[in-house]
This record gives structure tokens, sequence and C-alpha cells, in this order.
């Protein structure tokens, strides 16, 4: 097992490399960093080299990826072209609020997906069944802003019409993530998540959910689930304790893989709700050349993804005696 | 099978026995899987979905002229959708089935260009996903040892990275402005260039392990060692014997990437990275263009209603026949 995971850390560490040289070589030549200041006539094209020079960007591009990765290894990411402030310190700002919505988004999503699941799966080709495996082949084609517009159009727009105008004040409209809330107080927190993590919730369960009830299907009808029907064990003990247990193994190893690109993957809900976590300060940065906080947000990123597919790994094992490590 | 039933009730001569034998069994293994590709209901369903868009976006094109989905109409901005029961007024050439857009051009018809664009985008990124992965997976599989281990690991580097950060960074490296080029006697934003080859270079990750995996495993055939020992050369080993065996596996993984890759095209015009408009219309950019309008009072949902549900009830469809395909490849399922 140990030697096992030193190996899987030696791979990572490899991918690790890997991505930063790709990304570092991909962001450096997408965009010349001092594009702002080129049509600034209050600075000279002295100044510019100057300023070239303090940021490092005017040696050549391996020197400065060895430069970069020296800095990197010890976990300093540098300075933001923009503000100037530490990178880890404009990460620090927003991973908070990215973790915030991506561990409820998670929860909801787990249980939601297990919940509707093994009901598919207990009751297969009901009506309800069918019906919910439409919707999820439905949910699962829709862009995700799609899925966010539509509900803002009706917990935000008509909601808040219908309460406004028409004096419905039972029925609560949400808000839509303008910039400025109150962040001080946790119901706030809670109506601003409520669509983002919904959206989420939709595109997700519609994947999980077909996945939860086909390996369930396939439990059941083993020979160990007909055994302990067999013995008179009561039906949900059946399926909770022994069917449920064994289906929802798989499915530990598909969330442990999905998790870390959540840190990244909601740059479009982020957006369109206007929240601020750090897949919207990546895209935001990208945008402006800004490469040592675009480069610091995908290695840490790259780090959750291989750092989790270990752990899913290592979890599996022990949560499956039949499988061995080689 | 009428004739098999009398022959069992007559005393069977040899040559009768042989036919009955030969009679179900001369589908060949394309028609068999042309035969459990149509009595897949969701995939017959997709397909014939899938051919009703593709037509109503040729015919529909041919029948509405491409001024009404470019050219700027101020005095009729944000027109409401002219309501389906008033369907003799709906065809009368000045109302507009869908609405217009915030510039006065008609939803419709920017539907069915940018219906044009977006299947365009979809299917060439995948060539070039294609292209990509195929190569990539098939050395790495073939010639194994150092190449393979250097590709792999720079494969599952490429997937460890969230597909959009990828596509940011890579939309950003090609971001430049391109020129218009031709497009069906049209002209369109050379931007549509761009997002295909970046879309390409997100998407073919999946293919190369797919092919190197069904490489490493086509090397150890006995027929592979046949046509080594008959002295052909590496390439036609894998263009002439492996790929071919490989094609099924391709064909379903390209099938369900072109329906991520409509879908990337409308995250890429969301993220302000997709086809330029003006001059060019997709169901990505329509889709953003109706952001700025979420919650105008009274709501402009048909802004972004249509595209989205054209997004939408595309890629169901693709995935349907996608997922049709790979049961119909499978030899394992019967009829």
């Amino acid at each position: 097992m140990a030697a096992y995971i030193v190996r899987r850390l030696i791979q990572g560490v490899v991918i690790l490399i890997i991505i930063s040289f790709v990304g570092f070589m991909l962001t450096r030549l997408s965009g010349d960093p001092l594009a702002q200041y080129t049509n600034n006539p209050r600075i000279s094209a002295a100044d510019r080299a100057r300023i070239a020079r303090e940021l490092g960007v005017d040696r050549p591009l391996p020197i400065q990826y060895l430069g970069w990765l020296s800095k990197a290894v010890r976990l300093d990411f540098g300075y933001s072209f923009t503000t100037r402030e530490p990178v880890m310190k404009r990460i620090a700002e927003r991973l908070p609020n990215t973790l915030i919505l991506m561990i409820t988004s998670e929860i909801v999503i787990i249980i939601i997906s297990l919940l509707v699941g093994v009901y598919q799966a207990t009751h297969q080709y009901s009506i309800l069944d069918n019906l919910l495996t439409a919707l999820s082949f439905v949910g699962y084609s829709m862009p995700i802003f799609f899925i966010a517009m539509g509900l803002i159009l009706i917990f935000a727009v008509w909601f808040k019409e219908l309460n406004v105008k028409q004096g419905l004040t039972w029925l609560p409209y949400l808000p839509t993530g303008a910039n400025i809330w109150d962040q001080s107080k946790i119901e706030n927190w809670i109506r601003q998540l409520i669509l983002p993590v919904a959206s989420l919730t939709i595109i997700q369960v519609a994947g999980y959910t077909r996945y939860i009830r086909s390996s369930m299907l396939e439990v059941l009808s083993q020979d160990y689930v007909r055994t302990a029907r067999a013995k008179g064990l009561d039906e949900r003990m059946v399926i909770l304790r022994h069917a449920f247990k064994n289906s929802a193994l798989p499915f530990v190893t598909i969330i442990g893989l999905d998790i870390p690109f959540l840190l990244g993957g909601a740059i479009v809900t982020e957006t369109v709700f206007s929240w601020p976590g750090m897949g919207r300060l990546f895209w935001e940065q990208a945008g402006r050349g800004d490469f040592p906080v675009v480069m610091g947000i995908l290695i840490l990123v790259a780090v959750a993804v291989v750092i989790f597919q270990i752990l899913t790994d290592v979890v599996y094992t022990m949560l499956d005696p039949r499988i061995r490590l080689s | 099978m009428a004739s098999s039933i009398a022959d069992e009730t007559s005393i069977p001569s040899p040559s009768s026995v042989a036919e009955t034998f030969v009679q179900p069994r001369s589908l060949t293994p394309n028609q068999l899987v042309w035969r459990r590709f149509v009595h897949h209901r969701a995939a017959l369903a997709g397909a014939i979905g899938l051919l009703f868009i593709i037509s109503l976006i040729v015919v529909g094109s041919i029948l509405v002229p491409v001024d009404r989905a470019t050219r700027p109409d101020v005095s009729n901005i944000l027109a409401a959708p002219t309501p389906l029961w008033q369907l003799p007024a709906t065809l009368v050439k000045d109302q507009h089935l869908f609405g217009t857009d915030a510039t006065g051009r008609d939803v419709f018809a920017r539907i069915l260009y940018g219906g044009q664009i977006s299947l365009a985008v979809g299917v060439l990124s995948i060539v070039i996903a294609l292209l990509v992965g195929v190569s990539v997976g098939a050395v790495a599989g073939y010639l194994g040892g150092v190449v393979d281990a250097v590709l792999m690991r720079f494969t599952e580097a490429m997937l460890a990275v969230p597909s959009l950060f990828l596509l940011i960074v890579l939309g950003k490296l090609f971001g430049s402005k391109l020129g218009s080029i031709p497009f069906f006697g049209r002209s369109v934003s050379g931007s549509v260039l761009i997002v295909i080859v970046v879309i390409g270079l997100t998407s073919w990750m999946y293919e190369a392990r797919i092919v190197r995996a069904n490489v490493l495993s086509l090397r150890e055939r006995e027929y592979v060692a046949a046509s080594e020992a008959l002295g052909a050369s590496k390439l036609r080993i894998l263009l002439r014997h492996m790929l071919p065996n490989t094609l099924a596996p391709i064909i379903v993984s390209a099938t369900l990437g072109l329906a991520s890759a409509i879908g990337l095209e409308a995250y890429a015009s969301f993220l302000g990275l997709g086809v330029q408009d003006p001059p060019t219309a997709s169901w990505g950019n329509m889709i953003t263009q109706a952001l700025n309008y979420l919650q105008s009072n009274p709501p402009k949902w048909w802004l972004w209603l249509f595209p989205g549900m054209f997004i939408t009830i595309t890629v169901l469809c693709i995935n349907f026949v996608g997922d049709g395909l790979r049961d119909a490849f499978d030899p394992r399922r019967r009829v």
C-alpha cells in the first residue's frame, strides 16, 4: 500500500510539472502582460522596459518558467500583475466562497442523487422511474446557464413581480447575486446560495442518478440479495444494508474524481449569479493577462485533482477488500 | 423463416438442412449493428429528431433570406414572438415567429443560420479532436515504451485540468482577429475557425485513451503477428489492421463528443471566446447576448429560450444516438 501511494505521488508530481509547463507557456504566449500599459500615454517605452524587468517578463521563457517553478515549489506564486497583491492572498480571498458553494452543492447533489437513484432502481419501469429517466437525459443535455436562466426567470423575476406587484407577500423571491449584499447575515448567504446550488444540482444529479440506478439494479439482481430476501429479511433491510452499500461503492469513485473539478468548474455558475469564487477570478484574470494568478489557480486545482485521484483509489480499496492495489 | 418451418415438418434432405442453418445467419456484422440500432427506441428517436433539426436548418436557410438574421432593424427591436395561434399571420413576411433581438434581427432566422454554425463547429471540432486523439493514442499504444509513457502522462495532465480552464487558456492563445471566411456562399466571422480549433484541442483526450487501450490489446493478436511476419510496415499494420478494428469505439466516443462539443461552443460564447457577432450568429452567442436582458421587465424570454431549447434538443438527440450506437456495436447484445 505504502509503495503504491509513493509511486502514485511521483506520477502525480510528473503530471503537475507537465501541467505547469504547458500552462505557463500557453498563458505567457497568449498575451502581453504589459498590455494594460501600452495605451497609457503617461508611461514611456523606457518605463515599460523597466516594469518588464521588475516583473521578470523580459527574460527568455524557459528561464522565466524555471524561476516561477523554483518559487512555486515553495508555495510562492508571486504577485498579481493587476493588483500587486500576493497571488496566495487573492486566491485565499476567493477560496472560501468557492468552497461554500462547492460543499453545499456537493452535499445536496449526493443526497438527491442517492434518493432518486435508489427509488428508480427499486421501482424499475414505473411511471415515475420512466419520467425521471427522461428528465435526467434532458437535464444532462442542457448547458448549465440555460438552467440558471430558467431558474432566474421563475424565482427571481416572476416571483418578485408576483410578490411586489400582486401583493403575494408569502411568495418568497430570490436574489440573483447582486454584487453588493450584506455578507454578515447568514440568511443572506442562504438566500444567495439557493439558485446557484440548484443549477449545479440539476446538472450533476441528472448524470449521477442514471449511474446509481444502473449500479443498484445490477446489485439487486445478484445471488446474495436473493438469499437475503429468501431468508425472510425485511425488504428495507435488504435494500439499505445489502444492496445499497455495495452499489454505492463505485459511486464513491465517481464523486471523488469529480469533486476537485468543482473547484474550477463552476466558472459559469459563479458568473451568472455574480458569486465571487475562484473560477470567476481565473476567467477575469486570464482576460487581463495576469498570469501569476492564472497559474496559481491552475496549479491549485490540478493539485486537488491529483490528490483526490490518489485518495479515491485508497478509500476505494479500504471499502472494498476484494481489490488489491499493485 | 417460412421455409425453415416447412422444412422441420418434412424429412430434411442434406441440402435443406444446410439451408436452415445458413439462412438465419446470413446477416453481416454491419447488418447486425444496423438491426440493433433501429431496434433501440431512444436511438431511433434521437436519429429522427436530429434529421428533423438538420432539415429544418437546411430548408429554412433556403427559404429565409440571410438578411433577416444579420441586418439590424431599429424600428423593430425586442419584439415579442407572434403567437402560434395567429399562424396565418406568422407566415406573413414581416412577422417574427420567435420574436426579434436587441437590434431587431429575427430570432427564428438567427436560429436557422446560427444552427448551421453551431453544428459545423461541433462536427469540425470533433474532426480535429479525432485527428489528435487517434494519432496520440495509436502511436502511444503501438510504439509503447518511452513514447507511450510521455504521451500518456501528457494526456493525463490535460485531463487533470478542468476543461473550461483549458478552453479559456487556449481561447486566449488563439484569440487574435481573423478576417471573414466563405461558408455556403456567405461570409462568416473567422472566429468560427478559432472556436473549432480550441474546442478540438480541448476534447481529444478521451479518444486518445480509448484508441491506446484498444491498440494495446490488438497488438497481442495473431493477425498482427502474422502481418509483422509478412514484413508489413508499422504504419501499414496500424492503418490497415488496428484502426479499422478500433472503429466502433471511436465512432461511439466521437458521437458523444459531438454532443459535448456543441455544448462547449455555448460555453465558449459565454466566456467571450466564441463566435463573433456581428456578423455571425451561433446558438451559443445568441443565448449569451440574452444575459443582458435576463432581468428586464417584462422578461425577454424568447431571446434565450429558443437557442437554449435548440442546443438542448440537439445535444439530447446526439446523446441518444451515441448511446444507441454503443449498444449496437456491442456484439453481446441481442435484438
